[in-house]
């Protein structure tokens, strides 16, 4: 045997020796792709990547930030979506390269907190517009510190002079929320900080940043008179706000002008503006006001079930049962295992009282509720 | 020198090792092994079962409900693989025999709304009750039906245990590094002939005497601890059935006989 | 001069091959099954082939262990439902797809450098509905997580029984009926195969409808000849309602239930369901509760 067979032969044998080494390496599962959901992949993604964060506020990724490069080789980040899930109901931030916008605040006593996690999933990115969907305080009462956490895009002609504009993130909410934090509309008038600095008073409201298109489309007399959906047009996320809840029945505002036509018709908007992915799945994501988000397939789920009691209610509301007769009688016990509730801040019969409200006879209607 | 170059260039190209190893191994991998056997059990069927059969159970209807749990009308048999002469049989039952054992014969009587008692005669006969049609079976090990056996309602009922396939010998490279093993659990496979003639259903659904009945029994307990029994019937009849007819029943783990309620059959 | 002797060479190469051999079994989920399920499978409708093929008639809850809203809620369910075009191309979710039509493909993933089996994919004709069984070991998704019609499937061997654990699922059904599940169900299967037969065994829980574990067995047969079709749908404006109108029965409708009894000469007790129902003595102490109370309506 020669010595130049003798390298040959140790070369080969390191050869396949590092050979080893990899497929050492790479003989831990691989993380087999599914093509069939590829919402959920993205998610269970994240989670194998940074695990999942429970507790007071969990991160909920529905589209996690990518980059893609292109044919040119130019990375280019598609946007990242995530919803808060806070002590207060969701938090939804749409994350750019213009920045931040975040969708519903929490209370104002968890709001510095929210802001914390907020600081730690944007990173450098900076918060240019901030978003109520109605003025409960669980959306706007820490309406003032999120905004001071971020920067309203300002320059041109007016940069450097109007400096107050310039130091926090816009607000911006829906008119009717403004005249009920400002007093305007009967309420004693909250804290200051948390009334909007611009409104919009039209049925939709629209503007571009971090390369899509963000409507607001206002939902009268839903939860309260002052909501409002959001849809993010390229990522194809909708903010329901508080007209669908995946823990309870919605919560009727009915001293703000809160009613279940108004909520199912709200869930109706929300359904025009979905498209589902095959086989009804995926597709438009739609976040509630609390609880896990879903797609269309499950708004339409809640939909039917408030479209079922209300109309069983109103029933016998036209045949003349009174309200305690119409408790007694049940008419929503086919889901109250689901989403029904004997304590806590808002209850299966806080729920019916309310959708009474909404369909009960002309002729019973009194004052108004408001 | 031209093949070790060929080496050379498969090596440089960073062939795993086993892979590469395999192709030199050749015959050494296992990957076309046929199943194999564990070697001979030596231990009575009793000793050796992989499931415990024994015990009270009882039927849970939530199938072919209004089929079982009551005489459905005479012609009512939807779904059911009947030949023409099955059909014509079935359609000419007679409503005024509702009740006979016939309906309780092997091809049927695992289906009714009963409660089972299951136990062992010795090591290698196991017995199973009925008190549906106060009916019993018995299940037979390692041994033929006697020549010249007159059949019976309840026919001759061979069984073993099914055991799953060995699993071969791991390799990697064409090295054997691991061992063969016999995995736990298994299913007792049952093949009853030298039977009569029965029904499948209450309201006369025929089997003939020459039917083949094969049964699969397999016990698991579902997330709450609950145990379960369930019993997959093929009743292989070209006479009455153009395809195998099957059925699954799954009979629910009751902690005694409390329950027992014989209501015989008229013969 | 210079040709390598295999035998050598394989010799040389045992350490490495044993290093890989050892990474590869002390990985999780290492599924070393006695027995391949993958296959083309043939649903076979010998049990319960009106409900299963044509359709469960309306009412239809023998044996099956609903609780009283569940039953109020398929008595408020009505078939038009599903000609709204956000519920036509829905298809049937994991906790019923195996009981529905439609033929069954399941097959094997193997990651390429291992061959360890990383998953089960299943794939039944009717609505494409496709299923991913993970085999892997990797752990159930968060409860936020996108919740769909298959559910989130983990498997692993029990000797040569496949035992699925699905969770996140979305609100789905167990009969086509309207009995339907929250999304709070969880299910259990038990995939068991004998000769040619698939034995397919499911439990299902629901702590918001059933009162118990509900168990269901279907069968399957292996298909000589693999025939799998695709099942494109896009919906259709059918039916001209307005718009958000949610076709329902009234509350408390009855109707439904007494035709199906009056239909097949059953007791309105028995066809309401409830677990107690699926019992032999079921209706032996129906009659003999009856005849003690003198004919009176027991309910």
């Amino acid at each position: 045997m020669t010595r130049k067979n003798n390298r040959n032969r140790c070369s080969l044998l390191a050869g396949l020796g590092a050979s080893v080494a990899v497929l050492a390496f790479a003989a831990t599962p691989a993380a087999a792709q599914s093509s069939h959901q590829p919402a959920l992949q993205d998610q269970l993604d994240y989670v194998a990547q940074h695990g999942e964060q429970t507790g007071k506020f969990t991160i909920v990724p529905l589209r996690p930030l990518v980059q893609v490069r292109g044919q040119e080789g130019v990375v280019t980040t598609q946007n990242g979506i995530y919803v808060i899930q806070g002590p207060d109901g969701n938090s939804t931030v749409q994350i750019g390269p213009e920045g931040a916008v975040v969708v519903d605040a929490q209370t104002k006593a968890n709001t510095p907190e929210l802001v914390a996690k907020l600081k730690g999933l944007l990173g450098p990115t900076i918060i240019r517009f901030v978003f109520m969907t109605n003025g409960d305080p669980e959306r706007s009462g820490g309406a003032k510190e999120l905004r001071e956490a971020g920067k309203a895009i300002f320059g041109g002609n007016m940069a450097g002079q109007v400096s107050d504009l310039a130091d926090e993130a816009v607000h911006m909410s829906h008119e009717n929320v403004l005249n009920r934090l400002s007093g305007v509309s009967g309420d004693p008038p909250a804290d200051e900080g948390t009334w909007p600095k611009e409104t919009y008073a039209e049925e939709e409201y629209d503007f571009h940043l971090n390369d899509e298109g963000v409507q607001f489309f206002h939902v009268p007399n839903a939860h309260t008179d002052g909501d409002s959906l959001v849809f993010f047009r390229r990522s194809d996320v909708i903010v329901a706000g508080d007209i669908w809840d995946t823990n309870t029945y919605p919560r009727i505002d009915l001293k703000h002008g809160g009613s279940i036509n108004g909520v199912i018709d709200g869930l109706n908007h929300v359904i025009a503006l979905t498209i589902p992915g095959n086989k009804q799945e995926g597709g438009t994501l739609v976040v509630p006001g609390r609880g896990r988000p879903g797609d269309e397939a499950e708004v339409v789920e809640y939909r039917d079930m408030l479209t079922i009691i209300r109309d069983r209610i109103k029933d016998m509301a036209d045949k003349g049962m009174s309200l305690e007769q119409i408790k007694a009688a049940k008419p929503s016990y086919d889901y109250d295992g689901r989403f029904g509730a004997t304590s806590g801040p808002w209850t299966t019969d806080m729920f019916i009282s309310a959708v009474y409200e909404g369909v009960k006879p002309q002729r019973q209607r009194g004052r108004a509720a408001r | 020198m031209k093949g070790f170059d060929l080496f050379k260039r498969a090596s440089a190209a960073l062939v795993p090792a086993a892979a590469a190893a395999a192709m030199l191994a050749g015959p050494l991998a296992a990957s076309a092994q046929p199943a194999q056997r564990a070697a001979a059990d030596t231990r009575t069927p009793k000793q050796a079962a992989p499931i415990d059969m024994t015990g009270n159970w009882v039927a849970i209807v939530n199938e072919d409900w209004r089929w079982r749990m009551v005489t459905p009308p005479k012609g009512d048999f939807p779904g059911i693989p009947l030949t023409q002469a099955g059909r014509d049989k079935a359609n000419a039952w007679d409503p005024a025999t509702d009740g006979s054992c016939k309906a309780y014969g092997v091809g049927g009587v695992m289906r009714m709304p009963t409660r089972l008692r299951i136990s062992w005669v010795g090591d290698d006969v196991m017995k199973v009750e009925t008190d549906a049609g106060v009916q019993t079976r018995e299940l037979v090990f390692n041994r033929d039906a006697p020549a010249g056996a007159a059949p019976t309602l309840q026919g001759f009922s061979k069984a073993v245990w099914d055991r799953p396939n060995l699993v071969p010998a791991q390799v990697a490279g064409g090295i054997q590094v691991g061992n063969a093993f016999q995995p736990p659990g298994g299913s007792l496979k049952v093949v009853t002939t030298h039977h009569t003639d029965g029904w499948v259903r209450k309201n006369g659904v025929p089997y003939s005497e020459n039917a083949v009945i094969t049964e699969y029994y397999d016990r698991f307990a579902d997330p709450t601890g609950q145990e379960w029994l369930t019993v997959l019937t093929i009743v292989d009849d070209p006479v009455n059935f153009n395809t195998p007819f099957l059925t699954s029943s799954h009979f629910k783990k009751e902690p005694d006989g409390s329950k027992w309620r014989p209501k015989p059959c008229k013969p | 001069m210079g040709v390598v002797d295999p035998l050598r060479l394989v010799r040389a190469l045992a350490p490495a091959a044993a290093v890989a051999a050892a990474a590869t079994a002390a990985l999780p989920g290492a599924a070393l099954a006695a027995v391949d399920l993958g296959g083309y499978y043939a649903p076979v409708f010998h049990e319960d082939q009106p409900e299963r093929v044509p359709g469960p008639d309306a009412g239809e809850y023998m044996g099956l262990p609903i609780n009283e809203a569940l039953r109020e809620r398929a008595e408020t369910w009505s078939g038009s439902l599903l000609t709204i075009p956000e519920r036509q191309c829905v298809p049937h979710p994991s906790t019923y797809g195996m009981r529905g039509v439609g033929n069954l493909h399941l097959w094997e993933v193997r990651d390429n450098a291992t061959q360890e089996l990383v998953k089960y994919e299943q794939h039944i004709v009717w609505e494409a509905q496709h299923r991913e069984i993970w085999m892997d070991g990797r752990p159930f998704p968060p409860e936020w997580a996108l919740h769909t019609w298959q559910g989130f499937s983990k498997g692993h061997w029990e000797g040569d029984v496949l035992v699925v654990e699905t969770r996140n699922l979305k609100p789905g059904w167990i009969r086509r009926n309207g009995l339907a599940l929250s999304d709070k169900a969880h299910m259990t299967e038990r995939y068991i195969r004998h000769g040619n037969i698939l034995h397919h065994i499911y439990m299902i829980e629901d702590p918001v409808y059933l009162t118990e574990p509900l168990i269901k067995t279907n069968v399957f047969r292996i298909m000589d000849v693999p025939n799998m079709g695709a099942y494109p749908c896009r919906p259709a404006i059918e039916v001209p309602r307005p718009a958000g109108s949610v076709p329902h029965n009234p509350f408390h409708y009855k109707s439904d239930i007494e035709e199906f009894a009056h239909r097949y000469n059953l007791p309105v007790e028995a066809v309401e369901g409830g677990a107690e129902t699926a019992l032999p003595e079921y209706l032996d102490e129906l009659a003999a509760k009856k005849a003690a109370a003198s004919g009176g309506s027991s309910r």
